[in-house]
Parts: C-alpha cells; sequence; structure tokens
C-alpha cells in the first residue's frame, strides 16, 4: 500500500543555537539575617512597591538588612547591569529584588 | 550577579525576562512565580496584590528551583514536515512555523538544504562562522552564524546576493554598542534602520528613489534584507510581541527599514554618510541606525533663499519635538556616533540648498541651521513634565542644557551639530523630505561595517540579470560594458 505521505522538507530550525554558560545563583535557606539590596527600574511606580515590599519583609524577617535602592545604581532596563555587580558586592549583598520590570 | 534574585514583574513581561537571562548565558527562565497586575503599577494604584503576594517573592529568594542546570551549546535539529504532494508539505511547513512562533504571518520559503547552499555562495565566509558577539542576539542570546543568517534570508526570499549586507547589518545590529538589547525587547516603537553606501547599492536592486519605505519590484532587495533581520530579532533574539518584545505599535517591524543613499544626488561638495563616518568613495558600507517614528514633511516650495530658510524652520520644528531631554546616557549624548535621529533629503531639495544662487549651503551649514532652530527651552520642557529626576534627586537634564544666544537655558537636540544625520534619499521629483526620530532613553549608537565580497561576485550579479531582468536604469551587461 503507497504511504500517501510522499514528501518530505528537511528544513533548518531558524532559532539557531544557543549557549548556556552558567547557572542561576543557589538559593537561601530563609531571609533572617540577610542583606537584601533594592535595584530600581525607575518607572512603574517602583518607589511606592519597594516601601512596601521592604515593610512586608521587615515584618516577616525582622533581621534582615535592607540596602535601599537609592544607595544603588539603577537599572536603566533589563539587561544594562554596568555598575550594579561592583556595588553589590561593595555592600555585600546576599540577595537582591528588582523592580520593576515592565 | 551572583546572588539569588526576585523580579517584581508585571503581567505579561516573565518572557521578557527569561529572555533577557538568556542573554547572559543563564537558562532560558526567570525567577518569577507571579505576576502582578498590570493596573497595579499606575499612579496611585491598589498596591493589595504585593500584600497578598509577598510570599511568592520571598519564594523567588529561596525555593525557587529552575528547570535547566546544564551548560553547553545547544543546537536545535533540523525539522522534517510531511505532506501528499509538495503544495501539502509546503502548506504543513506554514502552519509547523506558525505554531512554533518561527514565522510573522507572510509565506515563508523553505529553508532547506539546497537554498541555503545556494545563498551561501554569496558569501565568503564558512556557515559556522559566527556573526554576533558573545551573548549572541540580544536579549535572548540566539547565535547569529552565517547558515542561521542564510536560514533567515531563505524564509523571507532572499537571493546569494543580499548575503553580504545582511551579514554586516547583523553584525553591525549585533554590536554592543548599537543598542539592540534595549531596541529588541522594549516599549518604544523602535526598530533597525540600515542605510548602504556604495556600488553594492545599485548592484543588488537596494532602493535609494521611489518608494524608499516601501514594496518595490524594481528595488526588491531593501524589504527582502529587512524582513530577513527582522526574523533574526524575533528567531535568535526572541522578539516576540507582547512576550519578547514590548513595542505598543510596531510600526515598520515587518521589513524595518533598509536603504540605501541616493549617491548620485549628492550635491557638489556634501560628502555621503559613509565618507561623513570616515570611509571613502567607493567602499561598500553598511551603517547601522534606529528609527521609531517617521513623519513626511512636505516642501511646499523652494528656491530662493528666503523659501529654503522657511522650508528648513519647517523642517526643524518637527525635529524639535524629537528631543531626547536629558533621558540619554552622557557617554552616547557625547559620542560623534550619536544615532539621535535622521533627516532623508531628496536631490532637489538638497540641491537647492547648495545652490550658490539661493542659499548656497554646504552640509554642515545646513546641519548648523537646523541645531540652531531645534534648541529646546529648559522651562518648556521642565512644563511638558520631560525633567527627570534620578533616584538620588539629581536633575538628569543638568549636563545637557548650554545657553543660547538670548541667554536662555536650551537643550539642544543632540550635543553638537555634527551628530545631525542628513542622508540624501526619496524620489527624483522632489518635494518632500523624511524625519525618521530616533528618541528613547538608550542612547543607540550608528554602528559601520564594511561588506564582504566572495569571489563569484560578478557570476553572481549576471545571475540576478538573467533571473530578474535589466537593472532599472539599464543592464551593467547589455552592450558588453559594465555601467557601474
Amino acid at each position: 500500500m503507497t504511504n500517501i505521505e510522499e514528501i518530505k522538507l528537511e528544513v533548518y530550525n531558524p532559532t539557531s543555537s544557543f549557549e548556556v554558560n552558567q547557572g542561576f545563583a543557589a538559593r537561601l535557606p530563609d531571609l533572617d539575617g540577610k542583606i537584601i539590596a533594592e535595584i530600581a527600574n525607575p518607572g512603574w511606580q517602583f518607589d511606592r512597591t519597594f516601601a512596601l515590599v521592604e515593610s512586608l519583609l521587615k515584618e516577616k524577617y525582622p533581621t534582615a538588612k535592607f540596602i535601599s535602592y537609592k544607595d544603588l545604581p539603577e537599572l536603566n532596563n533589563v539587561t544594562d547591569t554596568k555598575g550594579i555587580e561592583e556595588a553589590l558586592k561593595a555592600v555585600g549583598a546576599q540577595a537582591a529584588i528588582i523592580g520593576n520590570a515592565g | 550577579m551572583g546572588i539569588p534574585t526576585a523580579i517584581i514583574v508585571r503581567q505579561g513581561f516573565t518572557r521578557i525576562v527569561a529572555n533577557a537571562f538568556a542573554g547572559f548565558g543563564l537558562p532560558r527562565e526567570a525567577p518569577v512565580l507571579y505576576e502582578f497586575p498590570t493596573a497595579m503599577f499606575e499612579t496611585g494604584s491598589d498596591l493589595t496584590p504585593i500584600n497578598q503576594n509577598i510570599d511568592k517573592l520571598v519564594a523567588a529568594l529561596t525555593t525557587w528551583t529552575p528547570r535547566v542546570s546544564s551548560k553547553g551549546v545547544f543546537k536545535p535539529p533540523m525539522v522534517t514536515i510531511t505532506g501528499k504532494d509538495y503544495q501539502n508539505a509546503l502548506e504543513n511547513m506554514q502552519s509547523h512555523f506558525m505554531k512554533n512562533l518561527w514565522g510573522a504571518g507572510l509565506p515563508i520559503n523553505p529553508p532547506t538544504k539546497a537554498a541555503l547552499d545556494k545563498l551561501l555562495s554569496g558569501t565568503p565566509l564558512s556557515p559556522d562562522t559566527v556573526i554576533s558577539p558573545s551573548g549572541g542576539v540580544v536579549p535572548k542570546g540566539g547565535i547569529a552564524t552565517v547558515q542561521s543568517i542564510a536560514v533567515a534570508l531563505a524564509m523571507a526570499g532572499g537571493r546569494p546576493e543580499y548575503m553580504p549586507v545582511l551579514i554586516s547589518a547583523v553584525r553591525a545590529i549585533t554590536n554592543p554598542k548599537f543598542g539592540l538589547k534595549a531596541l529588541n525587547p522594549t516599549t518604544n516603537d523602535i526598530v533597525p534602520v540600515i542605510v548602504v553606501n556604495g556600488p553594492i547599492a545599485r548592484q543588488i536592486r537596494l532602493s535609494s528613489g521611489y518608494g524608499l519605505m516601501g514594496p518595490d519590484p524594481q528595488y526588491p532587495a531593501s524589504e527582502i534584507i529587512g524582513r530577513a533581520i527582522r526574523y533574526i530579532q524575533q528567531n535568535l533574539g526572541g522578539a516576540i510581541p507582547g512576550a519578547g518584545t514590548m513595542a505598543n505599535f510596531g510600526g515598520l517591524r515587518s521589513v524595518n527599514a533598509v536603504f540605501a543613499e541616493d549617491e548620485a544626488g549628492l550635491p557638489e561638495g556634501w560628502d555621503s554618510f559613509a565618507v561623513e563616518q570616515g570611509f571613502k568613495k567607493d567602499q561598500n558600507i553598511v551603517t547601522a541606525a534606529a528609527a521609531n517614528s517617521m513623519v513626511n514633511l512636505v516642501m511646499k516650495t523652494y528656491g530662493t533663499k528666503e523659501k529654503n530658510d522657511t522650508m528648513l524652520m519647517n523642517i526643524a520644528s518637527y525635529m524639535s519635538m524629537s528631543n531626547t531631554f536629558g533621558y540619554v546616557p552622557l557617554e552616547a549624548w557625547q559620542s560623534p556616533s550619536l544615532a539621535n535621529g535622521m533627516l532623508l533629503m531628496t536631490r532637489g531639495f538638497a540641491a537647492a540648498l547648495a545652490s550658490a544662487s539661493a542659499t548656497n549651503y554646504s552640509k554642515k551649514d545646513v546641519k548648523t541651521f537646523l541645531w540652531n532652530n531645534t534648541l529646546f527651552p529648559v522651562e518648556r520642557a521642565r512644563a511638558m513634565g520631560q525633567a527627570p529626576l534620578s533616584t538620588t534627586g539629581e536633575d538628569k537634564l543638568k549636563p545637557f542644557v548650554i545657553t543660547d544666544s538670548a541667554g536662555k537655558s536650551v537643550i539642544p537636540l543632540t550635543a553638537t551639530p555634527a551628530q545631525i544625520t542628513i542622508i540624501i534619499a526619496g524620489g527624483e521629483q522632489s518635494g518632500h523630505c523624511y524625519w525618521m526620530a530616533a528618541n528613547g532613553p538608550n542612547g543607540y549608537l550608528h554602528v559601520n561595517d564594511e561588506i564582504q565580497l566572495p569571489a563569484n561576485w560578478q557570476e553572481l550579479l549576471q545571475q540576478a540579470e538573467k533571473d530578474l531582468g535589466p537593472l532599472p536604469g539599464g543592464s551593467i551587461y547589455s552592450d558588453g560594458i559594465r555601467h557601474l
């Protein structure tokens, strides 16, 4: 019996290859006593959301320390991290919250 | 950054973040366990969703586990499409590509090995040659090789003689200086603009005249190359509307803007765009620029000094509203390569400006005139809310403000008149100019690339004449004499 699917088109996948050369940082067991940096992507009510996030996290983790976004470089778009890594190391940040991505 | 990170993300934005992480060499995912409603990010909004979901932000820092942990280069396999006949297989391929978000709605030509072999004859580079820098086509990070570029061109229906321009264009737009990491995902409606100088433009039928930005069967290279670039932005860079790119309107994104300067229309003494940037007259050069809005300017009357200056004032009034008001990074602002918009000027108007009996303007004179007449009063900028303060309260406008001849504080369109870009292009029957603005917070820069031709270039052009007919305006070989 003839197979009705007679034509095969072999085409290249247009997404091309990509490289994964690093993994995500290990997560923390909890936020007790941790230094948490706030990194602002200015706009989208970031000042209000950071104020609220900080107060809520302080209630849950009273020993956590927060480094305000005002004391760190801004993140002007999601991929522009110039100066931020150094600033985070300088303050000994153990976690970071970026806001607001939109 | 080496530390666990949580991100406050609005609805629909996680894929953008995942793309961005992929561009850093991380797995293509993001530590986001909740997307906050868009309404929460508006002025004076109800922030209750933060109260209700704070545990999810904590979980992103403490318990979140990525799906992928292995490292290496991952190459997708070939795709096999079947059908009862060729037509059916072709239709099945269209469906497969659309389901996988690899197309954009228009019919796709199959990127088979045979199609690629033909296209690869248009470049001296091997298929495995990597064109994009480390990090790939940002933000998603797909690696642009000569082969993957040929795949995009095959899908777009391209010809081998388009490969040199396309490869140069991809190298230019993926150069980190260009700013693709911002251009691809942004909410700003911004596209790459590829300007080509040199003899190659006419040889491969790139438009420099009538209908410059639109479809033209006489100059098909422009749209096809632009479409291939779009496939690269989308399939390698992740620019899917609403998921990988947030541009609200997406104008010109089907085919971007790819055209040649009308070098034959340059007035005596006016250098081409490429020569202004330091290249020689007959060098084949690609310049990548950016544009987010365009306006057609009708030159109602010109030809005398008074009329010419009036028309330039008209143009300046449109240009002045593209001021970036200090949003541009200072380093970009001060760069000679600042891509802050380009004015396309038809040859007739340029000739009138240069005419000794009228304004007798050099290109530099025109740039200075436009610069002086696009100075934006700071007072007016502040009244419009265009006076951003940084998160530390610093006045961001300050480094960009100068004092004009009347002693007023003003912000120029560009740091210097030399940074104003004027390109001669558009149909010979003049009467219009075209302002392509590039305002946005990222500071795009012009990036050049010299086009590399294969050894069999003349054979490719001869084949093009057989396939497409003589060049508009006369064949290269119709009388045995090369006219280019």
